[in-house]
């Protein structure tokens, strides 16, 4: 590798595209999750909230 | 410079399937934190749904009526399962103990809608109570945590079923008895004892017991079985000694129903969807991670008696509240199986879910009976008052009118205006190719029964089956009913009825 490239390389690395995409569909997974979680406290506390005694 | 691992060149730690997987997934505080959220959030509504039934005044529906009314009347002197005809006068497929077991509360604290629900009420406690000790004791406390979360969320998604006046709610409790104790030294003689008692109150409950006799095979072999075999015979056949409890009646009732029972295609889709969230809470945990043998055993026996359920779940009149006291297997099931990873932590959230739903319909329902105590203390007022006896509550045509004179029948039970006839068994014999009301038009055309109370404004007797929409009393009923009796008063919610033929 010249020595430009090597600067240009480590200026702008190369991205894993492999492990990005897995991370991004953990975060996608992650968030399904919380997601489902939060909608369920939500719709509780609401149903909650309108039948206090 | 360090460069940032989903960046090259190979500094990044090699990619594995695990880093997208649950089995990757620390416990972080927040998760926790949702947890105990939603364990507080239920039992808080749960506990909403029980005040509301408690201080309700009327019940679930008309079974509870039936369950209260046949026991009442058995503990002052009538048979529990007579037979007329060949047919249940009264009495519903239901064993004894479902019958006997709210007595003890009625005879303590005075015959009454609200003292008839405290002993499931106690059930429903004790199940939590035995569980979270079980728990506690036998996990660490991010499994505890998880059992009490599936517990109260489970509890909550089944609604009333987990609190009301059937035998439900003991099943959970016997089944959440069986989980605890099987472990034990006598593990064998005290799961046959639940079991025993389980049958003698629905006489399929023996399914919900398949994951712990598996576990008992496993750790006791044929023996251990053969001892859960003795003890449970001997203890279903005990209430049958009780005078006026017949066996053989039961068994005649019993095979009757169970024999012509059809399936319904709209509670196979109910039970589908129920059954959708509750395999999760199993599939996901068996899937994320090894496990040992004898405890993914235990969860794939869960998971099939599930499957087992749906049948005695789909017939008519029946539903996915046959599935909840598999609740306390699958509570121990998962706390076996150590859930680990986003879905495996959250899919009890699936029941949360659903059961804000759920709980929402059940209060509902239970709005919808307020006001319901004031005609059944009216009914009570005239039966008093009445210068003719014996006095009984008829039915007009509404399902809502059908409902409220279950109601009042029940309580005119509690104060000792015996209930010669019912139409909810009507219900069930229709179910089954019988035609039940032309047995009872003797009561009419020999005016034993001497007044009637009918819904205000209706057509006496013309109520419809809530199986088929066919009309419960026959055309030759209502016209004995015609021909003997006429209208003689009008109160706030009665027309009174009395025997023509007496007053002549």
């Amino acid at each position: 590798m010249r020595g430009s490239e090597l600067l240009e390389h480590r200026r702008f690395p190369k991205l894993n595209y492999e492990l990005l995409g897995m991370r991004a569909i953990r975060a996608l997974w992650l968030s399904l999750w919380y997601a489902t979680a939060v909608v369920a406290l939500v719709l509780l506390t609401s149903v909650v909230l309108q039948n206090l005694p | 410079m360090t460069l940032p691992d989903y960046l090259e060149p190979a500094q990044a730690a090699p990619l594995q399937l695990r880093d997208i997987g649950p089995a990757s997934d620390t416990q972080p505080p927040s998760r926790s934190a949702f947890v105990i959220v939603a364990i507080a959030l239920s039992v808080v509504a749960l506990g909403i749904e029980c005040y509301q039934y408690l201080v309700l005044g009327a019940y679930w529906d008309h079974i509870d009526c039936s369950i209260l009314i046949s026991g009442w009347q058995h503990v002052h002197g009538a048979p529990l399962y007579e037979l007329q005809d060949g047919a249940p006068v009264l009495a519903n497929l239901y064993g004894p103990l479902a019958y006997l077991v709210q007595m003890p509360a009625l005879l303590l604290f005075g015959a009454g809608v609200a003292a008839s629900k405290v002993t499931s009420f106690l059930a429903l406690g004790t199940t939590v109570a035995v569980m979270g000790v079980h728990m506690v004791r036998r996990s660490t406390t991010g499994q505890a945590l998880d059992g009490f979360f599936l517990l109260t969320a489970g509890l909550l998604l089944f609604g009333p079923v987990s609190f009301w006046v059937r035998a439900d709610p003991f099943e959970v409790l016997l089944v959440a008895l069986a989980v605890v104790l099987t472990a034990g030294r006598r593990g064998g003689t005290c799961v046959g004892v639940c079991i025993g008692l389980a049958v003698n109150f629905k006489v399929h409950a023996f399914v919900y017991f398949l994951p712990i006799l598996v576990d008992l095979w496993w750790t006791g072999g044929w023996r251990a079985l053969l001892r859960v075999a003795m003890f449970s015979g001997m203890t279903f056949f005990i209430p049958f000694l009780i005078p006026g409890i017949s066996l053989h009646d039961y068994f005649v009732t019993v095979s009757e129903q169970v024999a012509g029972g059809t399936v319904s295609s709209s509670l196979m889709v109910k039970n589908t969807i129920y059954a959708v969230v509750i395999l999760p809470l199993l599939v996901l945990p068996l899937i994320a991670h090894q496990h040992q043998f004898r405890d993914k055993v235990y969860a794939w026996i869960v998971l099939a008696t599930l499957g087992l359920l749906f049948y005695p779940a789909s017939s008519q009149g029946a539903g996915p509240h046959h599935f909840l006291p598999l609740l306390p297997v699958l509570i121990e099931a998962r706390r076996r199986l150590e859930p680990e990873g986003i879905a495996a932590e959250f899919a009890p959230f699936l029941i949360v879910l659903t059961a804000s739903f759920a709980m929402q319909g059940t209060l509902h329902n239970m709005a919808s009976k307020r006001g319901w105590d004031l005609v059944s203390e009216e009914a009570l007022a005239v039966a008093r008052h009445s210068p003719v006896q014996p006095i009984q509550i008829g039915y007009g045509e509404s399902p809502k009118s059908y409902e409220i004179s279950e109601l009042s029948k029940t309580v005119l039970a509690f104060n000792f205006y015996p209930v010669l006839l019912g139409a909810q068994i009507l219900n069930e014999l229709r179910e089954i190719g019988i035609e039940g009301s032309t047995r009872w038009i003797p009561y009419l055309t020999e005016c034993r029964i001497k007044r009637w109370l009918l819904p205000k404004g209706e057509k006496p007797f013309t109520t419809i089956s809530y199986y088929d929409r066919s009309q419960l009393f026959s055309k030759e009923f209502r016209q004995a009913f015609f021909t003997r009796y006429k209208l003689v008063e009008t109160t706030e919610h009665f027309d009174l009825w009395d025997c023509a033929h007496e007053r002549q």
